[in-house]
C-alpha cells in the first residue's frame, strides 16, 4: 500500500473510534435539545403548539420550510423536533418540510456559500432547493396519505 | 504535518447550560412540572439510545468504505465523465456540515465539473444514510422510503434545471456579444 493509499484508507477500528468521538462531541447538544423538548411538552399544551400551524397544507409546508431553513445543527435534532411536532398533531406537510429544509437550506451558511461559489450560483441553487423542498414535502405527504 | 487541535470539540455546551438554567428556574417556581419534564427527557433519551448506537456503527462503516478524501478523489477523477451518478452517491454518503465541502466543490467547479452536478450533489446530501434508522423510528418505513425516493428525483431534476439554465444563460450572453 502506498503512503497516499494509507492516508485515504483508514482502518475500521479508527473509523469506529472517530464515529464514537464525533457522536460524543454532540452529546451536550442532543441532551440540551431533548431536555428542551421535554420542558416544552410540559409547559406548552399540544393544542397551543398545533395552533401555530393553520391546517392548510400549503401554508403549513411553507411555515415548516421557513423554520427548517432558519434552524441549524445536526439533522438528529430536526428528527427529534419533527417527531415531537408530529406526535402533537402537526401535519406531515409541515414536518416533512421542516426536516427537509433543515438539511437542504441554511440561511446561516449563505454568506459562506456566496464566498465559495458566487452570488448567482448561490441564489439559483437556493431557489431551486426551496422549490424542491416544498414540492417534495407536499408529494411525500400526499403519497403517504394515499398509501394509508 | 500540523495536527488538528480539537477535531471532536464538544458542541452545544452553552446551549445545554441555558437549558439547565431553565430547569433550575422551573424547579424553583414549579418543581412538579420540572420533575415531569425530567421524566419525559429521560424517556426520550431511553428511546433514542439504541438507535444512536446503530447510527454510530453505520457512520463508521461509511467512513471506512468511502472516506472523505477518497470521495474527493473519486469526484476529481470521475466527476466530468460520470458526474450525475457520482454526485448522487457522494451526496448520499457525504457527512459533516455542508460548508466543509465548499472549498472542494468550488475547486471542482473550476476544474470543469458542471454546476448542475454540484447542485445535484448538494440536494442528495439531504439523504442521511447513517440517520435512516432514527428517521424510520420517528416517521416510519413508508414515509422514509418515499421521502428518500423523492429527494433523489428532486436532486437530479435540480441538476438538470441548473444545467439548462446555464446553457440558456451562455447562449444569451453569446448572442448579446
Amino acid at each position: 500500500m502506498t503512503p497516499t493509499e494509507t492516508t485515504i484508507s483508514p482502518t475500521l477500528s479508527s473509523c469506529l473510534k472517530n464515529s464514537l468521538l464525533s457522536f460524543a462531541s454532540m452529546i451536550p447538544m442532543i441532551i440540551g435539545v431533548v431536555a428542551l423538548v421535554a420542558i416544552l411538552q410540559t409547559l406548552v399544551p399540544p393544542e397551543k403548539l398545533v395552533g401555530f400551524f393553520t391546517g392548510n397544507p400549503f401554508i403549513d409546508t411553507l411555515i415548516g420550510t421557513v423554520c427548517g431553513a432558519i434552524a441549524a445543527g445536526n439533522p438528529i435534532v430536526s428528527y427529534l423536533l419533527g417527531g415531537e411536532l408530529l406526535a402533537h398533531g402537526v401535519s406531515l406537510y409541515a414536518v416533512s418540510a421542516f426536516i427537509l429544509a433543515w438539511v437542504t437550506l441554511g440561511f446561516i451558511q449563505l454568506p459562506m456559500e456566496v464566498a465559495a461559489f458566487g452570488a448567482r450560483f448561490t441564489l439559483v441553487r437556493n431557489l431551486l432547493a426551496i422549490i424542491a423542498t416544498l414540492t417534495v414535502a407536499i408529494l411525500t405527504s400526499l403519497t403517504v396519505g394515499l398509501l394509508k | 504535518m500540523k495536527k488538528n487541535p480539537q477535531p471532536h470539540k464538544l458542541k452545544g455546551v452553552r446551549f445545554l447550560a441555558l437549558v439547565i438554567l431553565a430547569y433550575v428556574i422551573l424547579f424553583m417556581t414549579n418543581s412538579q412540572q420540572a420533575q415531569q419534564s425530567l421524566v419525559r427527557a429521560l424517556g426520550i433519551i431511553t428511546q433514542i439510545l439504541p438507535i444512536i448506537s446503530v447510527v454510530v456503527l453505520i457512520n463508521a462503516l461509511i467512513n471506512w468504505w468511502l472516506p472523505a478524501k477518497k470521495m474527493a478523489l473519486l469526484f476529481k477523477e470521475q466527476g466530468p465523465k460520470r458526474g450525475w451518478g457520482i454526485a448522487v452517491i457522494a451526496g448520499v454518503l457525504s457527512h459533516g456540515p455542508m460548508y466543509l465541502w465548499y472549498p472542494m466543490l468550488a475547486d471542482l467547479r473550476k476544474g470543469g465539473v458542471t454546476e448542475g452536478i454540484i447542485v445535484t450533489y448538494f440536494y442528495a446530501r439531504a439523504i442521511k444514510l447513517p440517520l435512516l434508522p432514527l428517521m424510520i423510528d420517528y416517521f416510519g418505513v413508508t414515509f422514509s422510503t418515499i421521502l428518500v425516493v423523492y429527494i433523489l428525483i428532486a436532486a437530479l431534476l435540480q441538476g438538470l434545471v441548473m444545467q439548462r439554465w446555464n446553457q440558456h444563460y451562455a447562449a444569451s450572453s453569446a448572442r448579446s456579444n
